[in-house]
């Protein structure tokens, strides 16, 4: 029979250690075989081992850095953070862009905008602000997106929240300073959108949002995926 | 509590090593690996039995082991096998290791370059 108290220590140094829920309880698994190994040849043998269970182990503590150090080691995130949580993160972002810009010349032809700028009074007040709502949500939805995407890959490989944050910052400035703007054409390929980074104090709200909401997205994305696999490794 | 004294840090790698080199001879589940490195060094390496499983399960991350579940003596257990990136990787690793040990070897022997001459 395992020993429910060191099992049970160890359960709680993984769950420290936010490792996926899977791979604790696939590690928990094979270590309870193992003290259910040890036990049953140690009851075989009349000569009881001088050095214990514990001992021959390793503490709980031990076991679980061990195992946080080796799950990390064989991904790529955990291998090169830098690269994947700080230069990885500004190409999905522009990648990210220029898809919602092209999502954005479509909406345009779709709602026939075909007046010279957003701004112009030839538009409809209602397509202006829907031209106007689709820009803001080019601009915020790729930081967001790219925030939570690679948050979320932190907390799946066990890492430290500092790279989510890492990443939530850069996505942040990067988005902050973004601007976006547009001209559909009717004349076939007179149309244009440019992408380019700058500051605006009238923005300056819009511009704070897109700093503050990736970063938010970024620390909830991975405070909530830590906690889920901390519920599955403690039921 | 009592703690086991972790590896020390000139060993890293050797675990592996001696993890590949035994289940190149015939698939095994943890336990039985963990009495082979025992029995295979004299009981003169000292590991923490528990560590071994982070390291096969990396291991097999990188495709140098598989696993399986078996009925084994009348239990299941997870049993490691070598793959062919693993039969390379041991291949390496046996080279890259005595490449170390003569080396080191002729330091502490004071070879040729172990006392820094004076210009």
């Amino acid at each position: 029979m395992p020993d429910p108290a060191w099992l049970e220590e160890l359960r709680r140094h993984l769950a420290r250690r936010k490792l996926p829920a899977a791979y604790a309880a696939r590690l928990m698994d094979e270590l309870s075989d193992h003290v259910t190994d040890f036990m049953e040849d140690q009851m075989s043998t009349d000569a009881l081992e001088s050095r214990g269970l514990v001992e021959r182990l390793g503490s709980p503590q031990e076991i679980a850095r061990q195992a946080a150090r080796e799950f990390t080691r064989h991904r790529f995130s955990g291998r090169h953070p830098v690269l994947m949580f700080a230069v990885l993160p500004v190409f999905v972002l522009v990648a990210g862009y220029v898809a919602s810009l092209f999502g954005v010349m479509g909406l345009g032809r779709v709602m026939k905008l075909v007046s010279p700028a957003m701004s112009s009074d030839s538009f409809s007040p209602v397509a202006a602000g829907a031209m106007r709502l689709a820009c803001m949500a080019a601009l915020l939805l790729p930081a967001v997106a790219t925030a939570a995407l690679f948050a979320w890959l932190a907390a799946r490989a066990g890492l430290q929240r500092k790279w989510p944050i890492v990443t939530g910052v850069i996505v942040g400035v990067l988005a902050g300073l973004s601007q976006m703007d547009i001209y559909v054409s009717p004349q076939s390929g007179k149309s244009s959108l440019s992408l380019g980074l700058g500051f605006g104090t009238a923005t300056a709200f819009f511009q704070l949002a897109k700093f503050a909401v990736p970063m938010m997205f970024a620390l909830w994305i991975f405070a909530r995926q830590a906690r889920q696999g901390r519920g599955v490794m403690a039921s | 509590m009592n703690t086991k004294k972790s590896n020390p840090p000139y060993l890293n790698g050797v675990p592996e090593l001696l993890i590949l080199h035994l289940l190149d001879e015939r698939p095994m589940y943890g336990y039985e690996l963990v009495q082979a490195i025992r029995v295979a060094s004299g009981e003169r390496l000292e590991f923490g039995e528990g560590c071994i499983y982070p390291i096969l399960h990396r291991l097999e991350a990188q495709e140098v082991l598989s696993s399986r579940r078996e009925a084994v003596a009348g239990r299941e257990r997870v049993v490691y096998r070598m793959t062919r990136r693993g039969r390379q990787q041991l291949a390496v690793s046996r080279s890259d290791w005595q490449r170390v040990v003569a080396a080191v070897s002729a330091c502490l022997q004071g070879g040729e370059h172990a006392r820094p001459s004076m210009a």
